[in-house]
């Protein structure tokens, strides 16, 4: 496989095996698009990711350039979280910032699988929490008014805990 | 209340996010710097609908996102909770449209309110997963379910009493397992739904041979059924449901205490593409005809035959002609021992869980599955194994 070089927005290269690269759809699509040469020494210019994240993205695609293609997004399909494997789970204990800028490189590079893994790591943290805790989970600013507090409240009544 | 997203399409103040990207990168990300359809695309993983309406409790723009249409695609009830409020709740608030799934599994019962308002707000829903009360009429239910047209997949408990049932070509999947069924009402059912493919009638126990040949009549699509717990069935129950022949997949009769050999080998016959049977607790079920199903159906991937009156001959039959067999349950079936059990580990080495509870079973044939289903589970009663 050769290699091809990526740019992340501090202006790092990172020399990457194209397998890797090709993770990543936005990738493909510029390599197919704009045709970007494979072997020539061409850069691809990646301005919303930064080193320390895409340094992240990299070991993610790394170890998970085998794994099938997802299919299309079937809505009928249940929506599970409890299936992160060992290795992402390890990969992904970093601190809140990390995650949120992973899911947001994530999205931008178009890498599902790295963007299923992250969000339902996040969905988990918000799982089976009161709305208190999970604004002091997340450092969330409670800006509603007290009256459309007790409104919201009121109106969902019935699904609190009992 | 603030706005609502059912009107007009939702702010992305996310988009600032990414235009000052080189600028945030410095400072702490926070969740509410990602933009509204990562967002949502979190929520999405949510599927208890309390839990999204908590979320709508957190801060103005999670109330907003959290009645975004498409985390109501389906409408999942859980636990302790007013389904007649919530239902209300919901409908008033999210564009009935985008609702394609109701599935109320907590411990309350539909009122004859509830229908209605589901009947009135989403009768185009392709699924839906009740437990009917005692209070809705038969006129209600009839009307209700009438509605629904569209229907896929319809899980029904409780009390269900029809006076008729409408055509619909797009039913697949309907359970009515502890609803009580009887003759009379499965045929105004089935023969008004050619295509269903999932047929479940658990503890049915008003269910006689004449409702199972009424099935075999009007489910041609038929792949999956139970019958589990249907006390009155018997062998000629078996022998109308072989008619449906080779599409059958799926069977449970388990605790049709009825059901003998006789019922069992003409299924092995007419159904030999079947790949799960579960006759846990069939009693007068013996070698003979587990053998003659093992030969005719070697694509089995499950068997339960729990309790069933079997030795290592049949066991062996079963473990040479079904090398696919992924789950076996042999609890309870005190003349199998080590032999048998050692024919099934070499023969069968994808298995993934056998259950041994309750057998002469020894440390040999404990070892034996050990050995070669190397991702098998036992489960076993025996404290010294392990």
């Amino acid at each position: 496989m050769p290699n091809i070089k990526l740019q992340s927005s501090d202006g790092e290269i990172f020399d990457t095996s194209l397998d890797i690269a090709l993770c990543s759809l936005t990738i493909k699509t510029m390599i197919d698009d704009c045709g970007i040469d494979e072997g020539e020494d061409t850069v691809v210019p990646l301005p919303n990711v930064n080193s320390t994240i895409l340094r992240k993205v990299l070991t993610w695609a790394q170890y998970h350039k085998d794994d099938p293609q997802p299919t299309e997004d079937d809505d009928s399909k249940e929506k599970r979280t409890d299936d992160i494997s060992s290795w992402d789970a390890d990969f992904l204990k970093v601190d809140q910032g990390t995650l949120f800028e992973l899911i947001l490189a994530a999205n931008y590079l178009d890498i599902k699988g790295l963007l299923d893994v992250t969000c339902k790591t996040v969905a988990n943290m918000i799982k089976g929490k009161t709305p208190e805790e999970i604004r002091k989970t997340f450092n969330i600013k409670n800006d509603f008014t007290p009256a459309e507090e007790e409104q919201v409240r009121k109106e969902n009544e019935w699904c609190e805990e009992k | 209340m603030f706005s609502s997203s059912k009107s007009k399409g939702v702010r992305d103040h996310g988009y600032d996010t990414l235009i000052l990207k080189e600028r945030k990168a410095a400072c702490n990300l926070k969740i509410n710097d990602l933009p509204d359809d990562l967002l949502l695309y979190i929520f999405k993983y949510i599927d208890n609908s309390s839990e999204i309406l908590q979320l709508g409790r957190v801060c103005r723009r999670w109330y907003i996102l959290s009645w975004h249409p498409i985390l109501w695609n389906t409408i999942k009830l859980k636990g302790d909770v007013e389904t007649d409020f919530a239902l209300k709740l919901i409908f008033d608030n999210v564009n009935t449209d985008y609702i394609q799934q109701i599935c109320v599994t907590n411990n309350s019962q539909l009122t004859s309110y509830g229908a209605e308002l589901i009947a009135l707000n989403c009768p185009h829903i392709t699924h839906l997963q009740i437990h009917m009360g005692p209070n809705i009429t038969n006129k209600q239910q009839t009307y209700f379910l009438n509605k629904l047209l569209n229907i896929h997949y319809l899980t029904i408990s409780g009390f269900l009493n029809l006076s008729h049932f409408d055509h619909r070509k797009n039913l697949q999947f309907l359970d009515l397992s502890d609803c009580q069924i009887d003759d009379n009402i499965i045929k105004k059912i089935v023969s008004n739904c050619p295509l269903i493919i999932y047929l479940y009638l658990r503890r049915s126990e008003s269910l006689t041979d004449s409702g199972i040949r009424i099935i075999a009549n009007y489910c041609v699509s038929l792949r999956e059924l139970s019958i589990s717990d249907c006390v009155n069935i018997t062998d000629f129950g078996m022998y109308e449901l072989a008619r449906i022949g080779s599409l059958l997949r799926y069977l449970s009769i388990a605790k049709c205490e009825h059901i003998s050999d006789v019922g069992i080998k003409a299924i092995a016959k007419k159904c030999y593409k079947l790949r799960y049977l579960n006759a846990r607790g069939c009693e007068a079920i013996s070698d003979n005809a587990i053998i003659m199903l093992a030969k005719s159906c070697s694509r089995l991937r499950a068997l339960d035959i729990g309790k069933c009156d079997i030795s290592d001959t049949a066991l062996k039959m079963i473990a040479e002609s079904c090398p696919n067999l992924k789950r076996l349950s042999i609890k309870s079936c005190e003349m199998i021992t080590d032999k048998g059990l050692q024919f099934v580990a070499y023969y069968c080495r994808g298995l993934q869980h056998i259950n041994i509870r309750d057998c002469n079973i020894s440390y040999d044939g404990y070892k034996a599955i050990r050995k070669y289903c190397k991702k098998c589970t036992i489960e076993h009663s025996n404290p010294g194994f392990s």
